[in-house]
């Protein structure tokens, strides 16, 4: 079901460090998608980390798919989801938001043993049934951090989450991990987050500055850097 | 198991009742054999079968091996020490507290009256109960209370203001003085002396006992608060801890065995439904009653689940894994809805009748069959009658969940206690069933959160949301029914409705809830009739309005009042004082007219308190102001005035912690330098003063929201109450 | 258990803020009428939340528009009343 074809586009204005400018909302989705959180390239995780705005950039790639008539899986870890930016991006690409919405499946994990069930065992199958090829995970550390399960636990249940994630990785399944940066009260399991980026092939930096959103990319033949304008950030 | 016995003959009996707990493990065969090579390391008597067991809603058994363990102190370390070394088994039964299971597999609870056979040793043969936990016709226990209380000024011995010690015992009081040695001395005399069954203190946990050991630690002297000479006294530290973005607190305890130690201003159930309450919660929880009185009411709802499941031989899983299952982004815009609220229409308004549907969660759960194990069942499927109303779930027809099956009894002990107490004669009377259906109130108010709560033993989140669908249907049916009949609904809050129509007598509007009861199956009732009732605006934006905030007159002539200062524990005592007596004075008017009329008086009344601040008469009990601290007090980053207490005791060396209460004053909310801006109440000394503007706003504020639907506005109020 | 999805109370203040350079720019007595426009959406949340639409903003007109109709019926009905009187009083004078 191929709801709207995006249309690849130029960049029409650099940052003074040769940084692209993602400037019109139309283009938004299909700049993320080729550049930032691009999900063109099957085969591992892609990891996108910063302030709790990097939910809503997520949340843009989940769409970005779903206009393209993909289904998305969409695993919220940190009880956050936000059905009224689906609505508003569907309706700048002349969709109707309800269909948008159906091409998108959540599950939300409360626990740090849901979340790692949820990975290691009901994705699998979910993939299979909605015929998707493309994941998000929301905030999968969020519930490693809860102090009522101790470290080694909460060690030994990422090790499985992400032995799990990297699996499904290799079979072709394109993995987008959104995770806010650590909270002060995660103590020493602050390193999950370093953990995570690790295993990932790309990690994206996300900050956010008075002028707007900017993505920062390391690794690869140069470093990478793109920026999402305060105007249009806030139009979302 | 330790269990302690009163005697017929008064006699207090120390028995063991060989108890043999077991739990589960499910495992591959290569984890079961690491399993039987740790068990036969263990220094106690273990035995092990294979056995078939059911999971909750699972449609065919899973083998699995039962450990008995014949040593019940060393049940919990055994099954952690498995649990570490076995990440990839199952667990079942593990963390359930023994004195829960022992009370399920023996069919006893907390001061049942019972009958036992004894050995000459003390060990129990048989043992009985003769009493079910739901009867409501039993009597107080003949348990004997001392009480102990620190002789201190302080709101909080803990902030400072160190005492002497009193008990009360028999409507006997006596002050505990002298030295150290002394008070040790005298306090070990009383209690071998009198021999309590509970001790009852004020600060127990967090104060006196600690400071009590201490004491008699250092001068090396025996201490006799246990009646059990065999045990310690049980010790938790308070500690706090971030999960889920929230600081949760425990405050710390200091557990007796053989005698019961209930500290009241460690125990939500005591302070909620007082010592009638807290029984009758353990007896049906099946809890410790000193756990009891120091956990969550949804341990206690818990407990009756977990008795539920043992019961049916179910397995009681160790960690709730099920997450849920995938739904489209459209159907979880339709089903995360909480109950519905109706903004009120803001203003006065007479002859109201307010409406309640009784427990409105609990018995949707009953009557609609919600439970984790119902929802979206196989069998029912297909059947339109066992559709949640608005979104996709069903449940099942067939058969009754383990959560209905729980709550079912309590609802309906619940009725008969309110049943009994309207036909009750003797005030004393009266107040024991009301505090117990109260106590059975709790049980059945969290009973929903239990049900798709995070860590629950038996919650499922599409069971919370089929909740909160029925209760919409529900409300808007009731809406429905109400309106045909050309009443206005005048504001709504998930399970209470007030109503107006003109000329509408108490008749009309009960008649009116037998008619609601009729067509939605679920009982509703006539709260009460307001003479009148008025909405309060918001504090903040006048145009907005506020749920729940409101006061009214009942025709009986008690007041109904929600959300205003006078039931916030952060106002202080004279702003509630001063707001209490201008609704005194408005509960003169029996209409809307009369009510204008109350005015003048009411400006009076506020003039005089004005002035009392003004003239600087109003004392520390009257303007201190109760905070409990939301986070560690270091990780505040603004400066508000209840941190600016906070750091004054912990510059005295208090320690202090998220969820903890602080009591301070303002005295200078302006000034440049943050620490005279406010002080803590402990440890105030003569050189204070306070900060009469600052309490001055707050008291006109409190005035304000009274009568700013009678056409006050907050200069007229300002300018017709200053000055002499 | 912490909700998911913002309440439509929580919308409506998003909208508000959404607005907040619209709103400084408008003189005095045009905020105030925006305000009360925001009140109405505010004041029928419980429609709004159970009607659970994505696209929240006309859900919000719509109340708006609701009070809007109140408001002309009840000018409506008084002006009806004031006309009745006048009429009266008008034959009445010339009666007399
Ligand atoms: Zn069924």
């Amino acid at each position: 079901m191929a709801l709207v074809q995006q249309q690849a586009i130029e960049f029409l204005f650099r940052t003074e460090d040769g940084g692209a400018v993602i400037d019109a909302p139309r283009h938004l989705l299909a700049a993320l998608r080729q550049s930032a959180v691009s999900t063109d390239q099957p085969k591992g995780l892609v990891l996108l980390s910063g302030p709790p705005s990097v939910y809503r950039l997520g949340l843009c790639a989940a769409v970005d798919r779903a206009l393209a008539g993909e289904p998305v899986l969409y695993l919220a870890g940190a009880n956050v989801f936000d059905p009224f930016l689906v609505g508003r991006l569907a309706r700048a690409s002349r969709v109707a938001s309800a269909q948008v919405l159906q091409q998108i499946h959540v599950s939300r994990a409360f626990t740090c043993h849901q979340m790692v069930r949820l990975v290691t065992d009901c994705l699998l199958s979910a993939l299979r049934t909605y015929d998707a090829r493309f994941v998000i995970l929301a905030g999968p550390l969020d519930t490693l951090y809860d102090q009522s399960v101790p470290e080694p636990e909460a060690m030994r249940l990422f090790r499985t989450m992400t032995e799990a994630l990297q699996d499904m990785a290799y079979q072709g399944v394109q993995v987008l991990c959104v995770s806010p940066l650590a909270p002060p009260e995660s103590g020493g399991r602050s390193r999950f987050m370093a953990a995570l980026r690790a295993q990932a092939r790309r990690a994206i930096d996300v900050c956010e500055a008075e002028d707007g959103l900017w993505l920062h990319e390391e690794g690869g033949p140069e470093p990478k850097r793109w920026m999402i304008p305060r105007p249009l950030w806030n139009r979302l | 198991m330790v269990v302690w016995l009163v005697g017929e003959d008064g006699r207090r009996i120390r028995a063991i009742d060989p108890f043999v707990p077991t739990c589960y493990l499910a495992a591959p065969p290569s984890i079961r054999e690491h399993v039987f090579r740790l068990l036969r390391r263990a220094s106690c008597r273990i035995s092990t079968r294979e056995v078939e067991r059911y999971e909750l809603g699972a449609p065919c058994p899973i083998s699995v091996l039962e450990v008995s363990v014949h040593a019940p102190a060393q049940f919990s370390s055994l099954t952690q020490h498995l649990i570490r070394a076995c990440p990839d088994a199952q667990f079942f039964h593990v963390d359930v507290s023994l004195p829960q299971r022992y009370f399920y597999d023996r069919e006893l609870f907390p001061l049942v009256h019972c009958e036992a056979d004894l050995t000459a040793e003390g060990r129990i043969q048989s043992i009985q109960a003769l009493e079910s936990p739901w009867d409501t016709d039993y009597g107080f226990p003949p348990l004997t209370i001392m009480e102990l209380s620190p002789d201190s000024p302080s709101p909080n011995p803990n902030h400072g203001g160190h005492g002497s010690f009193v008990v009360r015992m028999d409507g006997e009081e006596r002050l505990l003085e002298g030295d150290d040695a002394d008070v040790i001395q005298r306090l070990n005399q009383l209690l071998v002396r009198q021999d309590p069954d509970i001790l009852l203190t004020d600060w127990g946990d967090s104060y006196l006992l600690p400071r009590l050991m201490i004491m008699a630690d250092q001068l090396r002297m025996p201490l006799e608060l246990n009646r059990d000479p065999h045990r310690s006294i049980g010790t938790r530290k308070p500690r706090s801890y971030f999960s889920y973005g929230r600081i949760l607190s425990h405050a710390g305890a200091r557990i007796l065995s053989g005698r019961l130690h209930l500290d009241r201003h460690n125990s939500f159930a005591l302070a909620e439904t007082g010592l009638a309450g807290l029984i009758e919660q353990a007896r049906i929880a099946k809890v410790d009653l000193q756990q009891m009185a120091r956990t969550t009411t949804g341990t206690g709802i818990t407990s009756m689940q977990l008795e539920t499941a043992c019961r049916d031989g179910l397995l009681i899983p160790y960690r709730k894994q099920e997450p849920e299952a995938f739904k489209s982004a459209r159907e979880l815009l339709q089903t995360d809805q909480g109950g519905l609220v109706f903004a009120p229409i803001v203003g006065y308004h007479e002859q109201v009748g307010e409406l309640d549907f009784s427990s409105m969660y609990p018995s949707i759960m009953v009557r609609f069959n919600i439970s984790p194990e119902t929802i979206n069942c196989p069998c029912c499927r297909d059947e339109p009658a066992a559709r949640v109303p608005e979104i996709g779930h069903h449940t099942c027809r067939h058969r009754q969940g383990l959560v209905p099956r729980t709550l079912a009894p309590l609802l309906d002990k619940r009725v008969r206690y309110k049943r009994l107490m309207a036909a009750a004669t003797q005030p004393a009377a009266r107040a024991v069933l009301d505090q117990r259906q109260t106590a059975l109130k709790w049980l059945l108010v969290v009973s929903f959160g239990y049900l798709g709560y995070k860590n629950a033993r038996f919650g499922r989140i599409e069971a919370h949301e089929s909740v909160t669908a029925y209760s919409r249907d529900l409300l808007l049916q009731a809406k429905e029914v109400a309106e045909r009949q050309g009443y206005r609904m005048l504001h709504a809050i998930v399970d209470s409705l007030w109503f107006v129509k003109p000329g509408a007598v108490r008749a009309d509007y009960n008649r009116l809830a037998q008619e609601i009861t009729e067509r939605t199956g679920l009982s509703i009732g006539l709260e009460g009739l307001y003479h009148w009732i008025g909405f309060l605006p918001s504090r903040v934006n006048p145009l907005m309005p506020v749920p729940n905030q409101f006061v009214g007159l009942f025709d009986h002539g008690a007041m109904k009042i929600r959300g205003i200062e006078i039931r916030r524990s952060d106002a202080p005592f004279l702003v509630k004082r001063a707001q209490a007596e201008v609704l005194r004075c408005l509960s003169q008017a029996r209409m809307l007219a009369e009510l204008r009329e109350q005015i003048p008086q009411a400006l009076e009344i506020v003039r005089i308190y004005r002035r009392y601040l003004h003239d600087g008469h109003a004392t520390v009990e009257e303007l201190a102001i109760t905070k409990s601290l939301s986070k560690e007090p270091q990780a505040y980053r603004h400066q508000t005035l209840s941190m600016i207490a906070a750091q004054e005791l912990l510059a005295r060396g208090v320690s202090l912690q998220a969820g903890d209460t602080i009591h301070y004053i303002i005295t200078d909310a302006d000034a440049a330098y943050l620490p005279d801006r406010a002080r803590a109440v402990a440890g105030l000394d003569g050189t204070w003063s306070y900060d009469v503007s600052a309490y001055d706003s707050l008291l006109l504020k409190a005035a304000l929201v009274l009568l700013t639907p009678l056409g006050v506005t907050a200069t007229s109020l300002n300018e017709s109450t200053a000055g002499c | 258990m912490g909700r998911t999805l913002a309440t439509f109370t929580q919308l409506v203040q998003q909208e508000i803020d959404s607005w907040s350079r619209y709103r400084r720019a408008l003189r005095r007595e045009d905020q105030q009428a925006l305000d009360v426009l925001f009140a109405a959406a505010r004041h029928h949340a419980s429609a709004g939340a159970y009607l659970a639409r994505e696209t929240p903003f006309e859900v919000m007109l719509l109340s708006m528009l609701i009070e809007q109709q109140k408001h002309v019926v009840t000018l409506q009905q008084k002006v009806m009343t004031l006309e009745t009187r006048m009429h009266h009083d008008s034959t009445q004078g010339m009666a007399s």
